[in-house]
């Protein structure tokens, strides 16, 4: 193949008398009128997707320059400093936290307790009792504009129980080990 | 301006460009460009729709898997269609050389060995495939287009119905220049003769 020379693209190479400079049509508009209307044809449906399953794509530039910064660190041995000084810089919040948790250790065992204890069993009984209350408004497409007792009750434990599992779910992951 | 804006308005060479660094988008997009003429040209070269499938899936995953070996200084359309033609045409020499001969079997001596080896023209029943094809390449200017001489057929397909130069016909086929001036030429005179009265 020969190379595209910028400097002639666009422009005549060829003296007015040469053939390469006419179109398809001006060479034989009968003959081109013929070709020029035949279709393209379409490979079958996800052709796309069975070639490019084959392809070997390389990685994003931005992957292969973290690949390459990281074998240079490496081999440099600068990768340890950098080690060093993410894990002295990661102690520092660590330590912060330790020490916010050492000085009011009481007062979040407290709040917790209250948060399983009190908090969340009234927020649920107080959801299904809203509920019961406001049903006309909330009710549903199709369903009774009152809420019978044996209904609303049902509805309540079924709020209490949801929550319920929440909340015990949410106490055995949450509460620190001196609660326990 | 979107990022697949972009990708439709550019170069080929910009679109080898991002696909060489990893852009997917970049991939599709040539694919997009570039299967609906190859697969074109390679159908009407070799007639049989599965096979040109295959031989189009080997042409873009040759050349897209060999991007890295691409030298932006050449058209890439010229890269492209020059591994399909040849696919077309090497598919075309194997196809001639698998050839069975009607008569039966070149080692085949006795009536009934001949019998055997024969091939049987009419017991083949038409696929839909085959009714496709017929249906695709039966008008009268596919059929004369068929009957050419491959060669012909490159030259005057890439002429006229991908509107290439003859300089590129030239570097994509690896003739000189004169050569494909008269494959041209002369493809013209056989489809005026096939076409006659059909002409105007």
């Amino acid at each position: 193949m020969k190379p595209v020379d910028p400097e002639t693209v666009g422009k005549n190479e060829m003296n007015e008398h040469d053939e390469t400079l006419l179109t398809p049509a001006d060479e034989d508009p009968v003959i081109h009128r013929h070709l020029a209307a035949l279709p393209a044809f379409t490979p079958a449906t996800l052709f796309e997707d069975r070639v490019l399953s084959r392809v070997w794509m390389p990685d994003p530039e931005w992957a292969r320059n973290v690949r390459a910064v990281g074998r240079e660190w490496t081999d440099t041995g600068r990768i340890w400093l950098v080690l060093g000084a993410l894990a002295l810089g990661s102690l520092i919040p660590a330590a912060v936290g330790a020490s916010l948790v050492g000085a009011f250790a009481s007062e979040i065992a407290a709040g917790i307790e209250w948060l399983f204890d009190v908090g969340l069993p009234t927020a649920a009984a107080g959801m299904a009792n809203e509920l019961a209350v406001r049903w006309s408004e909330v009710a549903p497409h199709g369903a009774p504009d009152r809420l019978t007792t044996p209904q609303a009750a049902s509805l309540a434990a079924g709020c209490v129980t949801l929550l319920a599992s929440c909340t015990l779910g949410l106490r055995a992951t949450m509460r620190p080990g001196g609660v326990r | 301006m979107t990022f697949s804006a972009a990708l439709a308005s550019a170069t080929d060479q910009e679109v080898v460009a991002w696909a060489r660094d990893g852009v997917e988008a970049a991939y599709r997009e040539l694919l997009r460009r570039y299967e609906r003429p190859v697969f074109s040209l390679i159908y009407r070269m070799v007639r049989d729709r599965e096979l040109s499938e295959d031989l189009t899936q080997e042409t873009f995953v040759k050349v897209l898997n060999a991007l890295d070996r691409y030298r932006p200084e050449f058209k890439f359309s010229s890269w492209i269609f020059k591994i399909a033609n040849n696919a077309a045409i090497d598919q075309l020499r194997r196809r001639e050389l698998d050839t069975l001969s009607l008569d039966g079997g070149p080692d085949a001596t006795t009536p009934d060995r001949i019998g055997a080896t024969s091939l049987q023209v009419g017991d083949v029943a038409e696929s839909p495939l085959d009714e496709l094809e017929a249906r695709e390449l039966g008008s009268a200017i596919e059929r004369a287009i068929g009957h050419l001489r491959p060669e012909y057929r490159a030259c005057i397909i890439m002429r006229h119905v991908e509107g290439r130069a003859y300089d590129e016909i030239s570097d994509i086929l690896d003739l000189p220049l004169g050569t494909v001036k008269t494959y041209i030429h002369r493809a013209r005179a056989e489809l005026r003769e096939a076409l006659g009265p059909l002409r105007e």
